[in-house]
């Protein structure tokens, strides 16, 4: 069986990301006034700040989905068994499906089923039908939806829907995970089934930027938290034995 | 399908980095011809599962439809003469209405999930896209034509000569293709815009109206027994334009999702 990583021909494995004078302006509003960070594989870096600060602008500049005003934005990426330095958007004009994005509406069709929409999505991806559906009734599994597949989307609660929309941007194995506000209307047990997947995507290597203002994760989850205060990094690092809560308070001070 | 071999056009950012490495040296690649064909089958198979079990467009598209050119037809005078003569007007009318319903709710089920975030994603989607609401639209366009011409011809009394069907069959196409090319990219653009059904018909129809136009003369002259050398000119005109409308739709609708 195909996997979903050796799905199509010419992917590409992010393995870094090197952001630096990152700039964004709306109109008259400058969002982004300059951020420099370095995300790498294997790490979960939580980005963090009070709204307007500029987090899910970020979010959409690493997404590829918008372009910075000014700054650069580098990828190491893996292909063809090497290593090679790009540029994140000009490797996005070839094809994106490095990124997995989960955003703030769910991403999904509410007249098909769960089972049909992540299907769906893989074969748009290139996967073979059989591959397909066995990639989306794990995923499904995996995420806690696995009685729920057959039942459509419409009739799915907030928390079930954010669970599936977390499916889809896995299907294709991405490399770079994009989560904007993932943990949005779950409950206890979904919230520890996400938890659960962060980890095991940490173990698999990718890199994952989440945005969250729950600021009651297990420690385990996060490996760095950025603040951003008015478009600029405030502080950057592991809160180690502080409380989350506690350590961003101090940034914001 | 261009995107099989060029990428994608994006603003850079000032002062963005040179390319260090062209993503295509380094084996980056989209999928391929085969991929784009599947992702044609797999959308067009996903709004057809939809609407199976919705129904909404197949049956608000007949009805519209069937009620204009009742209202039209008896709102005429039952002379031959003016039979004639209207009945071009009035079959395409029914095609433009209905056909600016139908493409206005082609992207509706996309906005409502915001859906094509998640399919700018996928490799070489977006022509993929095109292709597949193109057909949609020019399905439901055929649904309605099945159902409006040979209601209209019945109701006004007109005949088609055994020897002009073909030429008719030629303007109902070439008029259909053009129209629902060119609404697609239209809808297409306006997919983010709130008030989207006010401004679809305000910016389709100025570009749409002279293929309307040709589409009228042709079938005019179809249904008034006017020579057929005529009618096949207008047919051949509207095929070139359908010609330019399929490639620059095509070029157009990337850039326009991309830029969503």
């Amino acid at each position: 069986m195909t996997s979903p990583a050796s799905a199509g021909t010419g992917r590409a494995r992010v393995k870094r990301v090197r952001l630096r004078g990152i700039a964004r302006r709306f109109s008259r509003q400058l969002v982004l006034r300059g951020i420099d960070l370095d995300l790498k594989q294997g790490e979960i870096v939580l980005l963090l700040g009070s709204n307007g600060a500029g987090k899910t602008t970020l979010l959409r500049i690493l997404s590829t989905l918008l372009a910075p005003t000014r700054g650069s934005a580098v990828a190491l990426v893996e292909s063809d068994g090497a290593d090679h330095e790009v540029d994140l958007f000009a490797l996005a004009t070839w094809r994106r499906d490095f990124i997995g994005l989960v955003s703030h509406a769910s991403l999904v069709y509410d007249d098909l089923t769960g089972l049909e929409n992540l299907t769906l999505f893989a074969g748009l991806y290139g996967l073979p039908p059989d591959v397909a559906r066995s990639r989306a009734e794990t995923l499904l599994g995996d995420l806690g939806l696995g009685d729920a597949g057959d039942k459509r989307v419409a009739a799915y609660s907030r928390g079930m829907r954010q669970r599936l929309s977390i499916a889809r941007a896995l299907l294709q194995n991405p490399s770079l995970i994009l989560l904007d506000e993932p943990f949005t209307g779950l409950d206890q047990a979904g919230f520890r089934i996400v938890c659960q997947m962060l980890r095991r995507l940490r173990e698999e290597g990718k890199l994952v930027v989440l945005i969250t203002h729950h600021l009651t994760l297990p420690d385990d989850v996060i490996d760095r938290a950025v603040v951003l205060r008015r478009g600029v990094v405030a502080r950057d690092g592991n809160p180690g034995s502080m409380s989350l809560a506690s350590w961003y308070e101090e940034a914001l001070a | 399908m261009s995107d099989s071999t060029q990428p994608v056009r994006r603003r850079r950012a000032r002062g963005a980095a040179e390319i260090l490495q062209s993503p295509a040296a380094i084996g980056v690649a989209p999928g391929g011809f085969s991929l784009r064909v599947k992702q044609v089958g797999l959308l067009v198979y996903k709004d057809a599962l939809t609407e199976l079990r919705t129904r909404d467009t197949v049956t608000t598209l007949l009805f519209f439809a069937l009620l204009m050119v009742v209202i039209f037809v008896f709102s005429l005078s039952a002379d031959e003469r003016v039979a004639q003569q209207v009945a071009s007007g009035v079959l395409w009318i029914a095609i433009a209405f209905a056909g600016t319903l139908a493409i206005d709710r082609s992207f509706t089920r996309e906005q409502e999930g915001n859906t094509l975030t998640a399919l700018v994603l996928i490799p070489g989607v977006t022509r993929a896209l095109f292709v597949a609401k193109t057909l949609l639209n020019l399905f439901y366009l055929t649904l309605v034509e099945l159902l409006v011409v040979p209601l209209t011809l019945t109701m006004l009394g007109v005949s088609v000569p055994d020897d002009a069907m073909l030429c008719l069959l030629g303007a109902l196409a070439t008029g259909t293709i053009g129209f629902v090319i060119i609404g697609t990219v239209i809808s297409a653009m306006l997919v983010a815009i709130r008030r989207r059904g006010v401004l679809l018909p305000i910016v389709l129809y100025p570009i749409a109206i002279p293929l309307l136009v040709m589409g009228v003369e042709a079938t005019s002259i179809v249904l008034e027994n006017q020579p057929l050398e005529q009618g096949w000119s207008w047919v051949k005109i509207m095929a070139a334009i359908d010609v330019v409308y399929l490639f620059g739709g095509a070029w157009l609708f990337g850039l326009v999702i991309e830029e969503e």
